[in-house]
């Protein structure tokens, strides 16, 4: 009888959710999309924003274990996917970016970060698996980009 | 010293003490602090995050401060724009170790229904320019309904 509850209780912890309300402070982007990484072959230098508008910056770098695909969102949209030691930028409207790392490890609340963006600025944001995401200094983002592959994504369309 | 000047010079320290030795006699204007709040970014020119709870955030009527060891902010209350709260609820890991420690796997199947709600607020404010911007907050399950009533109160923002 006890083993019977036991294992009744193993596979209720397994089987329910983690999460009850996954009202995050944070929106990431769609849970279901797939992507595909895109690897680049050349230098890639980061370019200046165009006028009115400012570039975000993402390097990962800092991970031990295996590399596991980790993506951000910005306010709520998927906009860098890639593996350990690569890079990928793009522009943004100027005004609050809500950032979503998403990944296997780290606390949850170093996964989220709001940057306020203005027009012409370039931001560098740093993305481990145990720390998250964080801001760099954009003279240490520079140098840290460097020996980093560039990439870009793809939705992976499994239908 | 007669007793009348006594009197008089006793009123007189009490009504110092009372006005705050020339702060504004209102209690809001002087603010009031909490401390167990975390920073998760946002605030312009400020870069990285807070996030342990040793960080004190202060309301007053003209001014919102956050001081903690590396970060430290203003906020006009009338740049204030919007309060936004989120609560995520999850499973407590601390229940469930406590479930466990106390009834093994039955135990921590109880433990692992009770449920811990992280408490975030995001403020949106507009800088000097009129641009937009937003910060994040999180805050702790003991002070948070204060510090959302006293942002409400300070910024004239209704619920």
């Amino acid at each position: 009888m006890l083993l019977r509850l036991a294992t009744l209780a193993v596979l209720g912890c397994l089987l329910v959710p983690r999460v009850a309300a996954a009202q995050e402070p944070v929106d990431c982007g769609p849970k279901g999309d797939k992507h595909v990484v895109i690897k680049h072959k050349g230098d890639f230098p980061v370019p200046s924003p165009a006028a009115g508008r400012a570039m975000v910056v993402v390097v990962t770098g800092g991970a031990f274990s295996k590399s596991y695909q980790t993506k951000l969102a910005v306010n709520g949209t998927w906009r860098a996917v890639m593996n350990e030691k690569q890079y990928s930028f793009f522009e943004v409207d100027p005004g609050p970016l809500r950032l979503c790392w998403s990944q296997r490890g780290g606390k949850r609340d170093d996964n989220f970060l709001l940057v306020t963006a203005r027009a012409g600025e370039t931001y560098y944001i740093r993305g481990t698996t145990l720390k998250g995401i964080s801001e760099m200094d954009p003279a240490e983002g520079r140098k840290f980009v460097q020996k980093k592959t560039y990439v870009t994504f793809e939705v992976r369309d499994d239908d | 010293m007669t007793i009348d000047r006594r009197l008089a010079v006793g009123l007189a320290i009490a009504a110092a003490l009372l006005c705050g030795g020339g702060q504004p006699a209102s209690g809001q204007a002087a603010g009031r602090t909490w401390s167990n709040v975390m920073y998760l970014g946002g605030v312009e020119g400020i870069r990285g995050k807070s996030l342990d709870w040793d960080n004190k955030l202060t309301i007053a009527n003209d001014k919102i401060s956050f001081s903690g060891k590396k970060i430290t902010f203003d906020i006009d209350t009338k740049a204030v724009r919007n309060l936004s709260y989120r609560g995520h609820q999850h499973m407590s890991d601390g229940a469930t170790a406590a479930g466990f420690a106390a009834g093994g796997l039955l135990g921590a199947f109880v433990g692992s229904r009770v449920k811990a709600t992280d408490h975030y607020l995001e403020l949106e404010y507009v800088l000097a320019d009129g641009s937009p911007a937003a910060l994040l907050l999180r805050l702790h399950k003991d002070n948070q309904q204060e510090i959302i009533d006293a942002l409400h109160a300070a910024t004239g923002i209704e619920k």
